[in-house]
């Protein structure tokens, strides 16, 4: 009998063995609330958290003109006290009930993060919801977290990647609100006054806007009554988001900020694509191939065989209205030059010659077998859920994906490396003190190409 | 303070640390429940089984960190590190990388002053490989010439992106120098530029022959996985990597300071704003008093976590003296502890101001004291962030790994719950004391350079 049962527990192991890699990945349910809010919920009974994550669709770029950092001043207002609750009463609730509550602005979204434990979750939803219909707004929490904003920027005023980042939008996106820092700048923050932040809230962060994921321990049900509970109150319909879309078209350029610093900061980009794409994943895989990862191949030619730079990569910005192909490295003043170069070369190289079948096919095992990573604890998940639905993808997405890996031919990649990458038209910003190199020089790049 | 093979990771393991040091209710005893075998030559495995997801994670903490680094070649444990991911006898440079990234794994490592940590995490059905390439690399490390030299540089870049490049680095290793005078926690783990630049292949392999060996070793495993499962896959690969002698690790005592207080300042073109951090003398885990860690990390709770601390409370909200605040204690530590207190001024006030306020509520605090509310509401709080720990697959790793490399046993954290409850107002009352008591603390200052000697002596702080 004994050898009977470990036979059966024997084959059941290795059913599970089998079919773990295709579905083990997440279960994904498409909720809509009592109150007719529609969610995407991963439920788990196995673990005592919930994490709920949401976001309005109207980030920093929609910060008026002159007052850039309304959003991100907004995210810290929310946290400054809400209805019966001033600040110092609503920060001990949410520390004795263990709640985590976190606002952050990007240029398209406003997230919101809250993670609870399961007998807390109901009293956490209230908490939520005051935060989002009756903050409190109080004139000297704004002075206080305007004053910690001008701390801040004073404190990355000559922080080389913040400085990079922000010079490569401004020349990237002029003229469009994607070039706007959405720290805000020591210009715009005082202007910013109460009434502002009313209006962002008002205005932008309504139902009509909302995208949410929720994953932990609850059942479709008490999710629906969750979300209601959360959202009640909030404008069902805001004002309308008119922004843009921008094509980034520029001529190959080097921009240079002269900062006395032993190493330079260096960031390159140029167009790239919206998170909407619909080839998305084909781009994800080559750029994989050539910037992402230990075994890319900008790792491999500047850190590995050169030893130029202890970080170098590159990837994708992926934006509602615009998107970049963007990388960056650190390297000695004396290197940039030489670094600069072999970032246009392995450019040039993957848009004229493609990639291997072996780093072709490294890299397409590496997006499947990676998937499970992304899911580690609810946080993770609900946050994942929140990404898959404001990029357009169908609740199955995540059970197809690996199929639509596996399909994907190295003809398609060899492909997109032809229209995604564009040697010609790529921005190179330097922060520090570099040798050798002039503002918008091309000849370094024409070199490069001549070596090859 | 801690050094990676690559940034990335960094972010998770600041994460892992935050979790954990507000971590945390426990109504049954025990956190992790870890189940742990030792093999004959010395390896000793922990193995924290948590099913939730087909993810695992392995860390293999070595014994050895840059207090370790010989005289004259700081920053040797961190370089060898890095040379770790250069190939084997057995697997060619470039191929372990290759192996990992194929398959969807994330893998890095860490050099700290005390020890030396290596980790891949991979989905679940890849658990021999990452056992056998990790066991590979405990023995057979190729330290091939021409990709020593080239690993030199990427340490050398790793310090200017870190360190050289940044005022505030550039400050707290000098801040951290005038703390030690004479512990090798004095010297950075990535070492002194002038030091790097004479690191050797034959440094490297000398270090790496006397100190990575399975009886300096301690492996971890957390996520999906059993020690049914792990048992013969670790015997079959670590199993037959033969014990070796160790060095002894030097102890080099930190002499008394006899009340010497320190002040460095730092003047930079690249900073626009005013800094000050003021670092005590702490116990740490090796104290006689067992008490005394855990009732200074109540302490550190009450003082700066969050907005409705004692020090945001008074200091940013109600004198609006300053625009932040924190308070950092570890008593992780081999060596001595510090207790730290950093912060910024707000717009409309001063360097001085600051220590001023702080020096005052620190005061006021030495004679009225912590009230036992808020020390039961500092547990509480500590405690009510436990059960988020079961919450994500991989957690625990860590913890015990950072505890049993410095000989803590596994009922340290184990237990970290009930040794929270047992801390009393009295016991945070007394480290209050004897922190903030001592004389022998050091000051850092950083401000800007456009700052005149002249307008400083106005604003009280003091020139050098």
């Amino acid at each position: 009998m004994t050898s009977l049962r470990s036979l059966k527990f024997f084959l059941l192991f290795n059913v599970f063995q089998i079919i773990a890699p295709v579905s083990a990945v997440i279960h994904i349910q498409e909720i809509k609330s009592p109150g007719g809010l529609k969610a995407w919920l991963v439920e788990d009974k196995t673990t005592p958290v919930i994490s709920l994550s949401y976001a309005f669709k109207a980030g920093s770029a929609v910060d008026p003109k002159g007052k850039d950092g309304v959003a991100e001043l907004t995210k810290a207002m929310l946290m400054e006290g809400a209805g019966e609750l001033n600040k110092q009463a609503f920060a001990g609730k949410l520390q004795d009930l263990a709640i985590d509550l976190e606002y952050s602005a990007s240029l398209d979204f406003f997230t919101g993060t809250l993670t609870t434990l399961k007998k807390n979750h109901q009293e956490a939803a209230r908490l939520l919801n005051l935060t989002l219909t009756k903050p409190r707004l109080e004139l000297e929490a704004l002075k206080r977290v305007k004053d910690q904003q001008i701390t801040y920027l004073k404190n990355v005023a000559h922080n080389p990647v913040y400085l990079a980042n922000l010079k490569i939008m401004q020349k990237l996106y002029p003229n469009h609100p994607y070039q706007r820092d959405c720290s805000g700048t020591l210009q715009t923050i005082p202007n910013i006054k109460i009434e502002d932040i009313r209006h962002y809230i008002t205005n932008y962060l309504s139902q009509d806007k909302l995208v949410i994921g929720i994953a932990g321990n609850l059942t479709a049900q008490e999710a629906g009554e969750m979300i209601d509970k959360v959202f009640q109150g909030v404008p069902v319909k805001g004002q309308v988001v008119e922004t843009s879309y921008m094509r980034v078209n520029k001529r190959a350029q080097t921009i240079i900020l002269q900062k006395d610093i032993p190493q330079s900061t260096v960031i390159f980009a140029h167009h790239g694509v919206t998170f909407k794409d619909p080839e998305l994943l084909k781009v994800t895989l080559l750029m994989r191939i050539l910037g992402a990862g230990d075994t890319s191949r900008l790792n491999e030619e500047i850190r590995e065989k050169r030893g130029l730079s202890y970080t170098v990569g590159a990837g994708l910005l992926t934006m509602k209205y615009g998107g970049l192909v963007m990388g960056s490295l650190g390297t000695e003043n004396d290197h940039v030059k030489e670094s600069i170069n072999l970032v246009h070369t392995e450019w040039k190289r993957m848009h004229d010659h493609g990639v291997t079948l072996k780093e072709f096919n490294n890299a397409k095992t590496y997006l499947i077998g990676s998937l499970p990573l992304r899911f580690t604890n609810s946080a993770a998940i609900s946050a994942s859920l929140l990404q898959l639905q404001y990029s357009g993808k169908d609740k199955n997405y995540i059970n197809e994906r690996n199929a639509l890996i596996n399909a994907i031919t190295l003809e398609q990649i060899n492909e997109v490396a032809k229209w995604l990458l564009k040697p010609d038209s790529l921005v190179f910003v330097v922060v520090g003190k570099p040798v050798g190199l002039d503002n918008g020089s091309k000849k370094s790049i024409r070199k490069a190409r001549h070596k090859q | 303070m801690v050094f990676t093979q690559s940034l990335k990771a960094f972010y998770r393991i600041i994460l892992m640390a935050f979790l954990w040091n507000n971590a945390c209710e426990a109504k049954e005893t025990g956190i992790f429940h870890p189940q742990t075998f030792t093999l004959e030559n010395g390896l000793q495995v922990i193995v924290i089984t948590n099913p939730r997801a087909p993810v695992i994670t392995q860390m293999l903490y070595y014994k050895v960190g840059s207090i370790d680094d010989p005289i004259g070649k700081s920053g040797l444990a961190h370089f060898l590190e890095h040379l770790m991911f250069k190939g084997t006898s057995q697997v060619p440079a470039g191929d372990f990388m290759e192996a990992i990234t194929k398959i969807g794994g994330e893998q890095n490592a860490v050099t700290t002053f005390d020890y030396t940590y290596y980790y891949q995490n991979v989905s679940a059905d890849h658990l021999e490989l990452i056992i056998k390439l990790e066991a590979d690399r405990m023995t057979n490390l190729a330290l091939l010439p021409n990709l020593v030299e080239n690993e030199r540089k990427v340490i050398l870049e790793e310090r200017r992106l870190r360190t050289d490049n940044k005022p505030a680095s550039i400050l707290s290793e000098a801040v951290n120098k005038a703390f030690y005078w004479h512990h090798p926690y004095g010297r950075p783990p990535i070492g002194w530029e002038h030091e790097m630049k004479t690191l050797t292949q034959e440094d490297a392999k000398a270090f790496y022959k006397s100190w990575y060996a399975p009886n300096n070793a301690i492996l971890i495993f957390a996520g999906d996985v059993t020690v049914a499962q792990l048992k013969p896959l670790v015997e079959k690969y670590y199993g037959k990597i033969p014990r070796s002698e160790l060095p002894l690790r030097s102890h080099v005592q930190e002499p008394i300071h006899r009340d010497v207080a320190e002040r460095l300042s730092l003047f930079s073109p690249l900073v626009d704003y005013f800094s000050w951090e003021r670092h005590y003398p702490a116990p740490n885990f090796q104290t006689k008093n067992q008490v005394y860690p855990y009732a200074l990390e109540v302490l550190s709770y009450i003082l700066s976590n969050g907005a409705t601390s004692i020090f945001y409370r008074k200091l940013v909200e109600g004198q609006k003296i300053l625009a932040s605040i924190n308070v950092n204690y570890s008593a992780s530590n081999l060596g001595p502890a510090m207790f730290s207190i950093s912060a910024q001024p707000s717009e409309s006030h001063t360097l001085e101001e600051v220590e001023t306020a702080i020096e005052q509520e620190i005061e006021i605090l030495i004679k009225n004291g912590i009230s036992k509310e808020e020390v039961e509401q500092a547990k509480s709080r500590k405690l009510a962030r436990l059960a988020y720990l079961k919450d994500d697959v991989l957690s625990g790793a860590q913890e015990f790994g950072a505890a049993l490399a410095i000989g803590r046993p596994i009922n340290d954290i184990e237990l970290w719950p009930d040794r929270i409850k047992a801390v009393t107002v009295e016991d945070v009352n007394a480290v209050l004391k004897l922190v903030f008591e001592a004389k022998d603390h050091v000051t850092g200052l950083l401000m800007p350079e456009k700052v005149s000697a002249i307008s400083l002596q106005n604003r009280g702080v003091e020139t050098q």
